[in-house]
């Protein structure tokens, strides 16, 4: 329990620190920090609609952050988020587009499903390869992810081109197919419900389970973990489907909730803020919900901060990138600090 | 002619990180800042071109960006031997959000940013020579410099004492240490070399053949480096021999792009090519060991 302390410190002090910095940066922009941070504040939680579109941004983000948490605490890296959620996000797109007639509870579980079978599938390859055969899947899904962004850009200005006007984008999914918008004003959609369902389970598994103790284990010591009777190649791979799934999950519900299309675009690189996310909390899933929350407060107000003081709303993901390299800092000087003093005890 | 040509093209880009690369490697490092580092250095080489007109400049401006990404990721890989993937996908994604987060204050753009003042790396006119024009005419000089470069490494890595010492860094760091010789220091040599190719890279994919900053303009080049250092596994034949082929599957598939194929189908072959590579000499070496 201690551990989790001085965890819960350095990423306090790290965050606190990369604000510090990024105060800073605004006043480059002849902005005080004071004044920025309220405006981000304000920008993200000043009304009702704006709540709802902050936790709208969460969504995506937190599904994403929960894939890489989950694989990378089993030890296995899931670069391949993104095209997991691309590629997740048009197979559904695809469905939407094609049939038509179909209840709408029916159709609703059909996405998921699909959405949830394409992301798991997509990363049960890496996955495979490289339990089976030792393939490298950082780089493995890295590349995967090019070709699924290549295949969907393919089918969008091919046989899935939209004859409704906007480019790049599939044909609007069949009504029965939507996840309605809560409020008419903001994204936050009913499926809002789904993601809540999938979170309760990742954080089970991670946390509660007798799974989430093997994965840890695996990762952080495999020998023991072997000697203990742990199948280690079969828990990665386990892992991997389930990031890919939750990575599916996010594309699937901006398809169905969201937008209700695919777009070229879809994802402004949710996975990697996700990743950040992940890595800054060292892959606990409580604290990647509270980071996405974080973020995605920060990143609506971010959008305020640009359209007001001039600030460029980028200025919100290195904040937390900052984060992430002070808290990997604080680890490392910690845990030197933790062997000299056994050393020399 | 033409696949020739656009495959020298493409493996200009990417040739020196994976030279840099698999320096790092050899030393007991993989380098998987590259596409961060070359996408800072792409956009220093604009920054500095257009400030001062004139390309070395630009070149100058991109080694230090490459640079300063590069010693982060060397301290923390190396002084504080912190997770490479951690820091170094903390550093893609700066790189990323940094660019652009530039672009807009310093040019005021969303995006991309292009100008007439940018000057571009020159193209070497060697004269005439008659049939071998096409083979050895109207290249950037950074083609020329990267040839150097090969050759010279080709030497250090088989004929110095440096390179045998990267290789005792990678192997059996603790050897090296006590013989006298600082691992830590080897290290970070290797990464600092590393940082100049891969600014010189980056500087030509922004100012070598055009005169613009995209954003996210590395598009995963840095990523295929990686790939091929790692399928190469510090073997330097091995290395160059998957570099070239992939070059050459991605010249293919412009030159089958002219030909009618969709452009977004014929950009996805050379990532199928280093996958089918990283399959095929995954099984190769499994089943190998079952031996």
């Amino acid at each position: 329990m201690k551990e989790r302390y001085k965890g819960t410190f350095i990423i306090m002090v790290s965050f606190f620190l990369s604000l510090i910095v990024g105060g800073f940066l605004m006043m480059f922009y002849h902005v005080s920090p004071i004044d920025g941070y309220k405006e981000i504040l304000e920008g993200a939680l000043g009304n009702k609609y704006l709540v709802y579109s902050t936790l709208s941004r969460m969504i995506p983000i937190l599904l994403t952050g929960l894939s890489i948490a989950i694989s990378f605490n089993a030890g296995i890296w899931n670069i391949g988020a993104e095209g997991q959620l691309y590629l997740a996000a048009f197979g559904v797109a695809a469905l939407g587009v094609t049939f038509h007639g179909i209840p709408s509870v029916l159709y609703l579980v059909l996405g998921v499903t699909t959405g949830l079978a394409i992301g798991g599938l997509w990363a049960w390859i890496p996955g495979y390869l490289r339990v089976k055969y030792n393939v490298n899947e950082v780089v493995m899904t890295i590349m995967l992810n090019s070709v699924a962004v290549y295949f969907t850009l393919y089918m969008t200005n091919g046989p899935f081109r939209t004859s409704q006007g906007a480019l790049g984008a599939t044909d609007v999914i069949d009504k029965s197919m939507w996840f309605n918008h809560i409020n008419p004003l903001s994204n936050l959609n009913t499926g809002v419900y789904v993601a809540i369902v999938a979170v309760a389970v990742v954080v089970y598994l991670m946390l509660f389970s007798k799974r989430g103790y093997e994965w840890k284990v695996s990762r952080l010591n495999p020998r023991f973990a072997l000697y203990g009777g742990v199948n280690v190649k079969g828990n990665m791979l386990l892992a991997m489907i389930i990031s890919g799934m939750l990575a599916g999950l996010a594309g699937t519900l901006l398809v169905m909730g969201d937008y209700h299309r695919f777009l070229n675009g879809i994802s402004p690189g949710y996975s990697w803020t996700g990743m950040i996310l992940a890595m800054m909390v060292n892959y606990d899933p409580i604290g990647v919900i509270i980071t996405s929350f974080v973020y995605a407060v920060m990143a609506s107000g971010g959008l305020r901060l640009e359209l007001e003081l001039n600030v460029p709303q980028e200025l919100v993901q290195i904040i937390f990138v900052l984060s992430v390299v002070f808290v990997t800092a604080g680890y490392a000087v910690a845990n030197r600090v933790a062997n000299r003093i056994q050393e020399e005890g | 002619m033409y696949i020739y040509r656009s495959t020298i093209v493409t493996l200009a880009m990417i040739m020196l990180p994976v030279l840099g690369g698999m320096w790092t490697l050899q030393a007991g490092i993989l380098n998987i800042s590259q596409e961060g580092a070359m996408l800072m250095a792409a956009f220093f080489a604009v920054l500095g071109s257009y400030l001062f007109s004139s390309f070395w400049m630009g070149l100058l401006f991109a080694i230090l960006a490459s640079l300063v990404v590069n010693l982060i990721y060397a301290f923390f890989c190396v002084t504080l031997r912190a997770n490479i993937w951690v820091i170094g996908m903390a550093l893609n994604i700066l790189a990323s959000s940094l660019t652009i987060l530039l672009l807009k204050s310093i040019f005021g753009v969303k995006g991309s940013f292009t100008s007439e003042k940018i000057q571009q790396i020159p193209i070497v006119h060697l004269g005439n020579l008659g049939p071998l024009n096409g083979i050895f005419n109207d290249f950037s000089l950074i083609v020329w410099i990267t040839v150097a470069l090969i050759l010279f490494f080709k030497y250090m890595d088989s004929r110095t004492v440096f390179g045998l010492h990267l290789k005792a860094a990678g192997k059996n760091w603790k050897t090296l240490d006590t013989a006298g010789i600082s691992s830590s220091k080897i290290k970070y040599e290797s990464i600092l070399i590393n940082a100049v190719l891969v600014g010189i890279s980056g500087a030509y994919l922004s100012i070598g053949y055009l005169k613009l900053f995209n954003k996210d303009m590395s598009a995963g080049r840095g990523w295929i480096a990686v790939a091929a250092v790692i399928f190469g596994n510090g073997n330097f034949a091995w290395t160059l021999i998957v570099t070239i082929t992939f070059g050459f599957v991605d010249a293919l598939g412009i030159s089958l792009q002219s030909s009618g194929l969709n452009s977004n189908l014929t950009l996805m072959f050379p990532y199928l090519a280093i996958i089918i590579a990283l399959i095929y000499q995954g099984v190769k070496s499994t089943s190998k060991n079952e031996d």
